[in-house]
């Protein structure tokens, strides 16, 4: 559906600015609390949510199963970190609540659950499931008469790896399906190393194109990159924003490092607080 | 005796259902014809839609479309849903509970001439290991409307193994199939047969033959509900039985035999002999001539009971 392009104020920039700051923090010391998560895959993706949650997507914050909302799926489920830390800036949930992340006994799991908390659109954690559960959403929608919802797919760029994702970019193509907006989380690297060098997903945007699909590239940690692209897609077509991105941004020594991908033992307290000082 | 295309009767009992209730869809994975959902899709062309051959893609947008409120009926061969997708089945699915049916056509050696890759022999023992999934292998046309309708009104994953070839009806009329419970096809003595699909059939043809070699006539159950199995009712059909063979077109490893082995073992101890595929890949042929080679036909039955009485 046609809306019209929300403009970004230097003073909504600003807001968007902190919130991402302090989410990177409560990611931080989620993934510390843990001992255990991906610290460097969460904060690549953090202006993308920060963006889509509190700026981008249409969502009723005391009604979060408002059935004309705009949907989040989260098929790279280890952002999950991500959007709970936004989901307490919302009020969803309670701050003091993040520290119960992949905890014994808490709603935090380590991947979105759909059932565990109000909020969250899909299950994922087994990757490649999402962009498949936003055409069943998309082809509902239509079939209901529904068309005021758009279905934004957060994906990582080494999830692209499976073959269910071009399984369902072929039918989102097919089925023409215009209110699929996917982000790629392009940061370049994945567990075992750099994507180009485990399974190289080059050329990406052809490899898109091809499925049918519009495809734009976006700076994903600049809202105004986001935004700009966001409102240029010109056809009818599955949209999809390349998010080029940076593993671990924000923290200097997480930054490229795929020895951050995964937290561990090595995330002491001296490292967060040497991380979050580099945040304040 | 009139015989009844399983696939068939489902989908008549889907379209009519559909029609008092606009949530139900029809998904395929280019098996429109196997499946027989190409009589959904002729009535409700808009409510019929066709994946190619992706049925991971397929699971996951049931998955989709179960969060809008539809009750999405995903049509496929057994062996892509349990193998294939059987991760989305588990994640997408099941874990999130979704409002999602399968309906599983073309399983066990009943495939016959589809030859190994479609002869399901798992699925059994791989579903009813995961949680909030209900796995339902209806017997006859009449427990299959029975069980449709169960399907699109009750909450959560329900897996309906659909068959092949064509079955008489075993049950009457009269007939109500309720979740869980087991159903006595034939009355008898000293053995329980429990059975379940084609294979009750079989089963019924080994209680004549024991009657005539043996002399008496054993008990044949019917077994479609293959989760949640009531087991007082299962107790008390066998209170007066000196053991049970279980007959089942599925490996004899974790499937029915496994489900009565393990109610048993728990809660009368009483010997169970497995009849199913043992630990072997089949290969092409009618269902008689594979069930005769892998051991599995009435034959096998008599001699089973005749050894161990």
């Amino acid at each position: 559906m046609n809306r019209t392009p929300k403009s970004l104020s230097q003073s909504l920039i600003n807001n968007l600015i902190n919130h991402s700051k302090e989410v990177r923090k409560d990611i931080l010391r989620m993934i510390q609390h843990a001992g255990s998560g991906n610290p460097n895959s969460a904060l690549s993706c953090v202006e993308i949510l920060v963006w889509l949650l509190h700026h981008e997507m249409h969502i009723k914050i005391n009604e979060p199963r408002w059935e004309l909302r705009d949907r989040l799926i989260l098929s790279k489920g280890h952002a999950a970190p991500v959007f709970y830390a936004i989901c307490s800036q919302l009020g969803w949930l309670k701050k003091t609540e993040l520290l119960g992340f992949r905890k014994f006994n808490t709603k935090l799991q380590t991947h979105p659950e759909y059932n565990t908390l109000p909020f969250i659109d899909y299950t994922s954690g087994s990757l490649g499931q999402g962009l498949s559960a936003a055409i069943g959403m998309a082809l509902a929608a239509n079939y209901m008469k529904i068309s005021e919802p758009r279905f934004f797919v957060l994906l990582g760029d080494g999830e692209i790896q499976e073959g269910q994702i071009w399984e369902a970019a072929m039918s989102a193509g097919h089925y023409n399906l215009s209110n699929i907006i996917v982000i790629l989380d392009y940061n370049k690297f994945q567990q075992d190393g750099k994507t180009e060098s485990v399974m190289n997903i080059e050329p990406l945007a052809d490899k898109w194109i091809s499925f049918n699909w519009e495809v734009k590239e976006a700076d994903g940690h600049s809202f105004q990159s986001l935004c700009k692209v966001l409102d240029s897609f010109e056809t009818s077509k599955p949209k999809i924003i390349i998010a080029n991105t940076v593993k671990g941004k924000g923290v200097s020594f997480m930054e490229n490092n795929n020895d951050w991908h995964v937290g561990g033992k090595k995330f002491t307290d001296q490292i967060l607080n040497h991380a979050l000082n580099e945040l304040n | 005796m009139e015989l009844f295309n399983l696939r068939e009767v489902y989908v008549d009992e889907l379209i009519e259902l559909a029609k008092l209730d606009e949530r139900i869809v029809c998904l395929d994975s280019d098996s429109k014809e196997a499946t027989m959902v190409d009589k959904f899709a002729k009535v409700f062309k808009n409510r019929s839609f066709s994946f190619g051959i992706a049925e991971q893609n397929m699971v996951s947008i049931a998955g989709g479309m179960s969060t809008f409120g539809l009750i999405p009926f995903v049509n496929s061969y057994g062996m892509f849903i349990a193998m294939r997708a059987l991760d989305q089945v588990r994640n997408s699915i099941a874990y999130p509970n979704l409002n999602v049916k399968f309906v599983l056509s073309h399983h066990g050696l009943d495939s016959g001439a589809d030859g190994v890759t479609h002869q399901l022999t798992e699925d059994i023992s791989i579903f009813r290991s995961i949680p909030n999934i209900k796995l339902l292998q209806p017997l006859d046309s009449i427990e299959m409307k029975q069980i449709v309708k169960f399907a699109a009104k009750t909450n959560g994953p329900i897996i309906i193994k659909s068959g092949k070839s064509p079955v008489p009806n075993l049950h009457n009329m009269e007939y109500e199939w309720k979740y869980g419970h087991p159903s006595l096809i034939a009355d008898g003595e000293k053995v329980a047969i429990i059975a379940v699909g084609p294979m009750v059939y079989r089963s019924m043809k080994a209680r004549e033959l024991i009657k005539e070699k043996l002399g008496f006539y054993p008990k044949v159950l019917n077994l479609s509900s293959l989760t949640d199995v009531q087991v007082k009712e299962l107790l008390k059909f066998t209170e007066d039985i000196k053991f049970i063979v279980t007959v089942e077109d599925h490996s004899i490893y974790g499937g029915l035999g496994g489900i009565i082995s393990e109610i048993f073992s728990e809660n009368k101890p009483l010997n169970v002999f497995r009849i199913g595929l043992k630990n072997t890949f089949a290969e092409c042929g009618s269902p008689d001539e594979l069930y005769q080679r892998y051991n599995m036909n009435e034959n096998t039955i008599v001699k089973t009971i005749e050894q161990n009485l």
